[in-house]
């Protein structure tokens, strides 16, 4: 196995395509293990993770969240968030945050909402006098709430490649950690904010909060029907999924009328394009994972972590540690099928809770995206902003460590995490 | 020669992607179909979850091509950049090496697998499909991936 693990991290280094690094690791996994007849579980593991039922939902909330970015919802969103925070010092930079939780129950991807909320909001925030770079982070370290309030496509990955976890849960699972996280931030935000007498903006009006409201509510529909569909057992996944692409194209279409044949046609070349990173990486995983369940480098990692220490608080930490450094050179996606089948089951042996220790990792490995490195989101943003990449790290620092207090509390706190998926009946 | 043939890779990739959009809709339809179905019978309508099941697998096997067409596959590509023309250019080659495996790989093992594959899926009880029908996207993906070879560095993320 120790053949794979080189082959793995010497291709990573060179710019392989990730998936494909997994596949060539898995095999010459396979291979040590059963000799060159071995490789022939290419076809048959490959195939095997991109067509299990449940991921006919992967094309549906990609759809969902193109169109919805096309459909001019961000405008409605910001003016009815703006209608929130008043005179409140640094209200914009609290409007970004509000309006990514919004977006968090509708899309579910950091990149993807970072370029609609940013596209709309760094402009603005800049003509009001906040730094370009603070605009950046503020606008990139909220997106990453996200992939954690459901709908997710990570989620559906996580689940996909390691079974031991339902979506269902998953999504019932991130409610509480995501809304800790828009908390945390706006806590960070309210601070920076007093500090460098950001503005606000005229005084709260009831009338204004009604109107931006009554504008944005059919948008709530998509996270109404997606999760609450889901969550209050009134559709599976794939059902939820479809109506939500359904509901969000009717919105765009006849509601705001904002959609032209060359939306539909752009949202769903990148639908298919997108949904093409995402199997690779799925078929990918369940070739890696067959050499990685055969090889006993799950037994071996949960070994290592008890070398550390047998305090269950102490490691989980350390496992925070590992799965933060490894988001922040391997992007949040490939990063949870390459670490979710050695890492869950490890933790799982030594005694830690699936679905806490799932939604344990996807925090930490989200923070990948905020990141340096490798922090894709806050790259795309420091490039609508028009800043340098180093600006935008550096003005990312007090919303960063947000992020790490709600991923101790999450890590030390399995009520917490367990709370929701135990009040819904998710879990038992 | 090449560039005959990276027209005809872009055709071949413009039809996938046509394609794969038809597909996405047929399944997006039934779909619907079967949610208003049991809506309106209280019944499960089982052929709607078969013939997903039947054009998933084409839609994620060729999705997979049109991605690395498109070069959007995610790669680590900031220390690879950060060497010499020569060394990037080499890398570069054992990158598209590798993708000519994966897809020689998805070829052959593919071939294997359509071969062998002998269960029916039930689409109800009156039409069975050969599981032969899904098993093919192997294959077949594995060829569309091979022509698409002669875009070179583009399948890795480079520029065209």
């Amino acid at each position: 196995m120790s053949w794979a693990a080189g082959a793995f991290l010497l291709l990573i280094a060179i710019g392989v395509p990730i998936g494909l690094v997994m596949v060539a690791a898995g095999l010459v996994g396979a291979v040590s293990i059963g000799g060159l007849g071995y490789l022939e579980i290419i076809a048959d593991r490959f195939f095997s993770g991109v067509s299990g039922f449940v991921l006919i939902a992967v094309p549906y909330f990609v759809f969902t969240a193109e169109i919805m970015n096309r459909s001019g919802l961000t405008e409605r969103m910001v003016a009815f968030a703006n209608s929130l925070f008043g005179r409140m010092p640094g209200a914009l930079s609290h409007v970004n945050i509000t309006v990514s939780v919004f977006f968090a129950g509708i899309t579910g991807a950091a990149v993807t909402d970072t370029v609609a909320i940013g596209k709309t909001l760094i402009p603005a925030m800049k003509r009001e006098g906040y730094g370009a770079a603070y605009s950046a982070a503020v606008t990139a370290c909220s997106s990453i709430i996200g992939p954690i309030i459901p709908p997710s496509v990570i989620m559906i990955v996580y689940a996909t490649t390691l079974r031991d976890v339902s979506v269902l849960q998953l999504f019932a699972a991130g409610i509480v950690p995501g809304l800790l996280m828009a908390g945390a931030l706006l806590v960070a935000s309210g601070w920076v904010s007093w500090r460098r007498g950001y503005a606000g903006h005229e005084r709260i009006s009831l009338r204004r909060i009604v109107l931006t409201g009554i504008a944005t509510l059919p948008a709530f529909g998509i996270p109404i029907i997606i999760v609450g569909g889901i969550l209050g057992g009134l559709t599976t996944l794939t059902e939820a999924g479809a109506l939500g692409a359904a509901y969000s194209l009717a919105l765009g279409l006849f509601a705001y009328r904002s959609l032209d044949l060359a939306d539909l046609r752009g949202a769903l070349v990148n639908t298919v394009s997108f949904s093409g990173v995402v199997f690779l990486l799925l078929g990918a995983s369940t070739v890696l994972g067959w050499a990685v369940t055969r090889s006993g480098v799950a037994r071996e990692a949960a070994e290592a972590i008890r070398m550390v220490s047998t305090d269950p608080v102490v490691q989980i930490l350390v496992v925070d540690l590992l799965l933060i450094a490894l988001g922040m050179v391997i992007d949040v996606l490939p990063a949870v099928v390459v670490a979710a089948p050695v890492l869950a089951p490890a933790m799982v042996s030594l005694g830690f809770d699936p679905l806490h220790f799932g939604m344990v990792m996807l925090l930490a490995l989200n923070l990948g995206n905020i990141t340096p490195p490798v922090g894709m989101t806050l790259m795309t943003a420091s490039r609508i902003a028009e800043v340098p990449y180093e600006a935008a790290i550096k003005e990312s620092a007090p919303f960063l460590a947000s992020h790490l207090v709600v991923i101790v509390i999450a890590s030390l706190s399995p009520a917490l995490v367990l709370w929701f998926p135990r009040l819904i009946g998710a879990i038992g | 020669m090449l560039a005959n043939l990276r027209q005809l890779s872009d055709r071949l990739d413009g039809a996938v992607m046509v394609l794969c959009g038809v597909l996405i809709a047929i399944m997006f339809s039934i779909s619907l179909f079967g949610i208003a179905w049991q809506t309106a019978t209280g019944h499960a309508l089982t052929w709607a979850t078969s013939m997903a099941r039947l054009l998933l697998p084409w839609i994620a096997m060729l999705s997979v091509t049109v991605a690395f067409k498109r070069g959007e596959h995610i790669a680590m590509a900031m220390l690879a950049a950060r060497l010499p023309g020569r060394l990037q250019a080499l890398l570069s080659a054992v990158g598209v090496a590798l993708v000519a495996g994966f897809a020689l790989a998805l070829v052959w093992y593919g071939y294997g697998f359509f071969a062998d594959s002998n269960e029916l899926i039930m689409v109800s009880d009156f039409l069975q499909v050969s599981g032969k029908w899904v098993a093919a996207s192997v294959p077949v993906s594995g060829l569309v991936l091979l022509l698409h070879l002669v875009q070179g560095r583009v399948l890795l993320g480079a520029d065209p």
